[in-house]
């Protein structure tokens, strides 16, 4: 299945959680994930719900940290 | 006894969103030449409102800075100091909702800097998007600090749907133009005295932001204008002092402006020789 992370398109051999898809994105995924905030689809997935949040083909992911603004 | 500057600190508290605060400048956090200005600016301007945002998060070996900036927005959410973060670059309600839930769950503050953007070119917020997403935001428990025009029956609008306070423009995002409005701003500060008001943007000068507080509103909120000056930390610091002048002057009540001359030395006890004809 294909999803979308970020804008970038991705291949997925298999379903998977979101946890695991972001835990295979980054070495040092709990600081990551804990400086960062996940939507799909335009829906925001609350971190508790990583874990149990299955990915869907065509699931459009943004991972969104905070930057600066004004 | 007292000094003037403990009695004005004791009367003069800055009440916003369910905070009570000293300084009534609210800063941003873009542009800056460097981290470290960054921070030593926000330091030197006394701010207790910081503003941030959202973007996407870079992969590992990218994201080199990120850990600098997150550890700097913990240690200044110490002691009574507090982010605001905005949606900018949205421009649909529905955009901004989504980014107003995100930043909530990342930044564990209700509070929202709504924007919803409806032009390009001078970055105007689109009202009818604005109202719209603010409405549904106030529905779901948030605080929104609206950015907004100082257009009258807008403003009508946010108060209706359950906005406590009232962002209006000076001028477009980014120009440093000052007041372009000032009919509209003082009909704005006549119109709603109790509700707290924040000039947002378009702020250029200390001068700008003193005005501002003459004329009775409650904050500014500026970033450009200490971000891209010359001196960042100096120019936080006259921001600062501007906003605490403009706003004892306000308190001090300024005189009315007329339109004849009015000597100001006693016309009595002349020498003689003014009566001489």
């Amino acid at each position: 299945m294909s999803i979308r992370y970020n804008g970038e398109l991705i291949e997925l051999n298999e379903s998977m959680s979101l946890l695991t898809f972001l835990q295979n994105q980054f070495d040092d995924w709990e600081v990551t994930i804990a400086r960062s905030v996940v939507a799909v689809n335009q829906q925001l997935v609350p971190r508790q719900e990583y874990d149990s949040y299955c990915l869907q083909d065509n699931d459009d992911i943004e991972l969104l940290t905070a930057v600066v603004g004004g | 006894m007292n000094t003037l500057d403990d009695v004005s600190a004791q009367t003069d508290a800055f009440n916003i969103g369910g905070k009570t605060l000293d300084s009534r400048l609210l800063i941003g956090t873009a542009m800056y030449d460097s981290p470290s200005i960054m921070q030593a600016s926000i330091i030197e301007s006394a701010s207790q409102i910081m503003t941030v945002s959202l973007r996407r998060q870079l992969a590992t070996n990218e994201a080199q800075d990120n850990p600098v900036f997150w550890q700097f927005l913990q240690d200044f959410t110490q002691d009574n100091r507090f982010l605001l973060p905005n949606t900018a670059g949205c421009f649909s309600a529905k955009e901004a909702i989504v980014t107003a839930q995100m930043a909530r769950e990342l930044f564990k503050t209700n509070w929202v800097k709504l924007e919803v953007i409806g032009d390009d070119y001078t970055l105007q917020p689109d009202p009818f998007q604005l109202v719209e997403a603010a409405q549904e935001l106030i529905n779901q428990g948030f605080e929104v600090f609206p950015y907004c025009t100082d257009d009258l029956i807008l403003c009508e609008k946010l108060l209706e749907v359950g906005c406590n306070i009232l962002m209006p423009w000076g001028a477009p995002i980014g120009t440093g133009k000052g007041l372009m409005n000032p009919y509209a701003l003082t009909l704005l500060r006549n119109r709603f005295p109790h509700v707290p008001m924040i000039i947002d943007a378009g702020l250029g000068k200390p001068s700008h932001a003193a005005q501002a507080m003459e004329m009775g509103f409650d904050g500014v909120l500026l970033n450009s204008a200490i971000a891209k000056a010359q001196d960042s930390v100096h120019m936080a610091k006259a921001f600062k002092l501007a906003v605490e002048s403009g706003r004892l002057a306000y308190k001090a009540g300024c005189m009315q402006e007329q339109q004849k001359a009015v000597a100001s030395t006693p016309v009595v006890g002349m020498p003689f020789w003014h009566n001489e004809n």
